[in-house]
């Protein structure tokens, strides 16, 4: 061949080349997996329950602690109780759940109300406290858990760690236990993390294949 | 210095001009350059995302072949010991090509490496006294400070080397000798401290041994005098460069003890993989069996090793003195090690991720184009150098005869 | 090529023309194979290229370079940003317990960090990982990271969450081959987002798999953002950095608890100063049987796990 030609040829290869990156001939797509929403409802501290405290507090609806609205003041109701020696549940006027402590150690109402005043709790010692400081009742059972809830190593606090910049706040135990069945809820898991290459199976439908702009 | 600005002057334009034939190869090689920096273009604008990698395999392509080249640049160290310290003069005159491989495969590393960063702009920052260098607890600023400096001493032995050549001169060993010994030990020190990168993690159980070293050395003594002696037949083929096939056999029995080594090294690995079988050994698992239904590597790896392991038997048997079997050997081993020390090295290493997550990572279509064209700037690179000192050896290129006909279109130059 | 041999001016201007010609064809072709950078959208102005080092910043030069980011922060999402440089307080050491008998595997820390921490929402970037172990073991290979029952926590698992452990000898730090990312006085350990050349060695280093890396430009809309911010911490990333859990520096360093502690709904997290012996954490490791992960490591993690009924 001779280099004239040659020429001629690496001029034309090059400008066909040039011409082919210019209009991004040689883009390819390449994968990454299609992401849903972000969900922002986990940012939220909010508790699980509302403890009674917290709804006197909040001035909220504290219908249910008035007990004497449906209970008469001067007849202390009895429990009813089955064969096996369980409460009967349907004698009250609302739904509940009553499983506190394993082999229902701890099923009787009047282990932690005041049977002559509904509205008001007992410790074991027999002292009566008010509804918004059931916190003491249930350490009168679960002293060590409730020591290290005292010193915040137990249950839910936010604000701030330095009392110096800040007030912590801690939660009422009933902010996360239902007293009468005290099992910290199941909860539906947030969002599962999504590998940002799509993967075997997967590939199709969850991938959002990027061509080049 | 006017000699030697001449002197490069007339490097660079020999570099360029030659035979059609010449031409055309450096007319393809920069084709595929252009396409690997329009794929790199396309890296720049979109990041990383337009390779393969994740967080869980956060190096791929990129890293193996750095790996991969380091060694080939330290090999090129085999071509020199004989020649300086054994005094062996079938390969005297084909030290300049051993430099010339150095070179070229570490301005490829630098390459990978560059391409890799998500902050390619903030490249500055690594390099000494300018940036802010964590010297010397980061290994990978180690393999900065010694790659640049292995750099700098190769460009200078093939520089003086042909430079001396060029002006008729003896090379004076006091300029050379001294800094052919320091570019042996720091040839080793190169791809040890590449070695080390991955050995020094110990969340890495797969890297975390200290049979790595070792093997990188081994492994790159085998792939490195197996490229030269292709290179060496190439050149001996296009360019009637006149030598012995001693020089080609001293480096087969280079290559004889490295790859024996070298796959010994493996089998002790693969030892203490599977006969102690702790949870450490699921990388080395997943590589040769597949672990939880992910066997990407399998047949990659198994392919390596026979490779290798053929290549071994052609090695150590007599036929190997024979030159197509040489060349179906060392080819075998170039391949073989470039999967076992490259994808085969870099991606087990992340699985099972630190978390205990297999995923798969296959490299994008864009990344490869990116390494395609590193290499083919790099073969372009060589095929340069190789045809600047072919030209000084063969007396073609010299102060003797300046000013020279021009260069093009001369029948010296056709070669 | 018999005209080269030739003296004549006619042909050396020959000659010259079609070199000219070749040198022309090239840098098209060169400039061709760039057009992708047309697209490119990353601003980097000279003073962003030149910048310093975070420790070598002075704090008249701090003081600019927050009131850019607030700038560049309102200009991209429309929303004025509160940017501060907290530093560590003095007499303070961050720790964090987890109690794994409490944690029900809810991934609740997970999404409030991503909202606390301006982390990119698409590609997606998590800084907590929540791993579903089965009973009777504690490798993490058997872990489940993809679990998605209708309600957790399962019968025969626990959960064991798993972000940075803010060792006390970071292997991440040791690897960093600019001094991008270190270990602050109050034990955590930050990154310098202007610093980081994204070369990812600390991703490899890690055996916790803390760090993430932004293969993509962080992408998070304007009603995302949450405007209080820290310089080491959580204002919105550049491309090609890496970023990782700072144990919310822009709430912990100014006395806020960390947002996934604030967020978990049972209380399974603790955190505070260690070197008060009367914080929860340091009460913790007094009476808890705690115990830390890949302690084989030698990392020494400042994050510390415990079983507690």
């Amino acid at each position: 061949m001779n280099s004239g030609r040659a020429g001629v040829i690496f001029v034309v290869g090059f400008l066909v080349l040039a011409v082919t990156l210019a209009m991004d001939w040689w883009a390819f797509p390449y994968e990454i997996s299609e992401v849903a929403p972000a969900d922002s409802s986990a940012a939220g501290i909010s508790t699980v329950r509302t403890s009674a405290a917290e709804l006197v507090r909040l001035d909220g609806d504290t219908s249910m602690l008035a007990c004497y609205s449906c209970h008469e003041a001067d007849d202390p109701p009895e429990l009813q109780l089955d064969a096996d020696g369980r409460i009967l549940m349907e004698e009250h006027s609302f739904d509940f759940e009553l499983r506190h402590g394993a082999s229902h150690r701890n099923e009787n109402c009047f282990q932690c109300h005041e049977q002559s005043n509904l509205e008001m709790l007992r410790k074991v010692d027999g002292t009566l406290i008010p509804i918004t400081e059931g916190n003491v009742l249930c350490g009168g059972c679960h002293g060590t858990t409730y020591r290290d809830w005292e010193s915040g190593l137990h249950g839910r606090v936010s604000g701030y760690w330095n009392a110096d910049l800040g007030p912590q706040r801690k939660e009422d135990c009933t902010a996360c236990h239902n007293a009468h069945s005290p099992a910290f809820p199941s909860l539906k898991p947030w969002r599962a993390p999504q590998p940002f290459r799509p993967q075997r199976g997967e590939a199709g439908d969850s991938t959002e294949v990027h061509e080049d702009a | 210095m006017r000699h030697f600005l001449t002197f490069l002057g007339r490097c660079t334009a020999t570099a360029f001009s030659g035979s059609v034939r010449y031409k055309a190869w450096l007319a393809l090689l920069a084709a595929i350059t252009l396409v690997g920096l329009n794929a790199y273009a396309r890296q720049l604008v979109h990041g990383l995302e337009t390779t393969g990698l994740s967080d869980q395999i956060s190096w791929g392509f990129y890293i193996a072949n750095f790996t991969y080249l380091v060694g080939i640049a330290a090999a090129a160290v085999l071509v020199v010991i004989p020649v300086y310290v054994y005094r062996n003069k079938a390969l005297r005159d084909l030290v300049v090509f051993g430099e010339a491989m150095a070179v070229a495969a570490l301005l490829m590393c630098i390459a990978f490496v560059l391409v890799d960063l998500g902050r390619p702009d903030r490249f500055w920052h690594m390099i000494p006294f300018w940036g802010r260098v964590n010297f010397p607890t980061s290994i990978l600023a180690w393999d900065v400070i010694v790659l640049l400096g292995y750099l700098v001493i190769n460009l200078y032995l093939g520089a003086y080397i042909v430079y001396a050549r060029y002006r008729g001169r003896r090379p004076r060993p006091a300029f050379y000798i001294p800094v052919v010994m320091v570019s042996i030990v720091w040839a080793i020190s190169i791809h040890t401290v590449t070695a080390f990168l991955y050995m020094g993690l110990a969340g890495r159980p797969f890297w975390n041994t200290a049979i790595l070293g070792p093997r990188f050395i081994a492994s790159a003594f085998t792939a490195g005098p197996a490229l030269i002696v292709i290179t060496l037949l190439v050149i001996r083929r296009v360019a009637n460069l006149v030598f012995g096939d001693d020089a080609l056999l001293m480096l087969r029995s280079i290559i004889q003890v490295a790859i024996v080594v070298n796959l010994f090294l493996l089998m002790n690995e693969l030892f203490a993989e599977f006969y102690s079988s702790s949870l450490h050994s699921n990388s080395a698992t997943y590589l040769y069996f597949g672990l939880e239904g992910f066997s990407e590597l399998v047949p990659r790896i198994w392919t390596a090793l026979l490779f290798d392991f053929v290549a071994l038997i052609i090695f150590v048997l007599p036929i190997s003195k024979n030159l197509t079997w040489l060349t179906i050997a060392c080819a075998l081993s170039i391949t073989g090690l470039w999967v076992e020390k490259g994808l085969g090295l870099v991606v087990p290493g992340f699985l099972p991720t630190p978390l205990g997550e297999m995923l798969v990572y296959t490299p994008s279509i864009n990344e490869i184009l990116v390494g395609v064209g590193i290499w083919a700037f790099g073969v372009m690179l060589y095929s340069m150098l190789v045809r600047v000192a072919l030209a000084v050896i063969q007396g073609r290129l010299s102060d003797k005869i300046y000013p020279a006909l021009p260069v093009e279109g001369t029948a010296l130059a056709q070669a | 090529m018999p005209e080269s041999r030739s003296s004549s001016g006619t042909m050396n201007r020959r000659s010259f023309l079609r070199k000219s010609a070749y040198a022309a064809t090239g840098m098209a072709a060169i400039a061709a194979s760039l057009a992708p950078l047309r697209d490119y959208d990353d601003d980097i102005s000279l003073d962003d290229f030149l910048r310093k080092h975070y420790k070598e910043i002075e704090p008249e030069e701090m003081e600019v370079m927050l009131a850019k980011i607030t700038q560049e922060v309102e200009h991209e999402y429309g929303v004025r940003p509160h940017v501060r440089d907290l530093k560590p307080m003095a007499g303070v050491e961050f720790v964090t317990a987890l109690n794994l008998t409490r944690c029900i595997g809810c991934r609740k820390c997970v999404h409030a960090c991503v909202a606390e921490n301006n982390q990119s929402r698409n590609p997606e970037i998590q800084y907590i990982r929540v791993l579903e172990m089965p009973n009777g073991t504690f490798d993490v290979e058997q872990s489940s990271h993809d679990y998605d029952p209708e309600t957790v926590p399962r019968e025969g698992f626990y959960y064991m969450p798993v972000q940075c452990q803010q060792c006390r000898q970071p292997p991440c730090v040791k690897v960093c081959p600019v001094e991008a990312t270190w270990q602050d006085a109050d034990g955590i350990t930050v990154i310098d987002y202007d610093w980081c050349i994204g070369c990812r060695y600390c991703e490899a280093a890690c055996p916790y798999w803390a760090r993430r890396f932004n293969f993509s430009k962080p992408s998070l809309s304007a009603e995302d953002i949450n405007p209080d911010m820290a310089y080491l911490g959580n204002r919105p990333r550049p491309r090609g950095v890496v970023e990782k859990c700072h144990s919310c520096i822009q709430r912990t360093r100014a006395g806020r608890y960390p947002a996934c502690l604030e967020a978990c709904p049972t209380g399974a997290r603790k955190f505070g100063n260690i070197l008060d012996p009367n914080s929860e954490v340091s009460q913790i490791l007094r009476d808890k049987r705690v115990f830390v992960l890949k302690e084989e490591h030698g990392t020494r993690p400042r994050f510390f796990y415990y079983f507690d009924v």
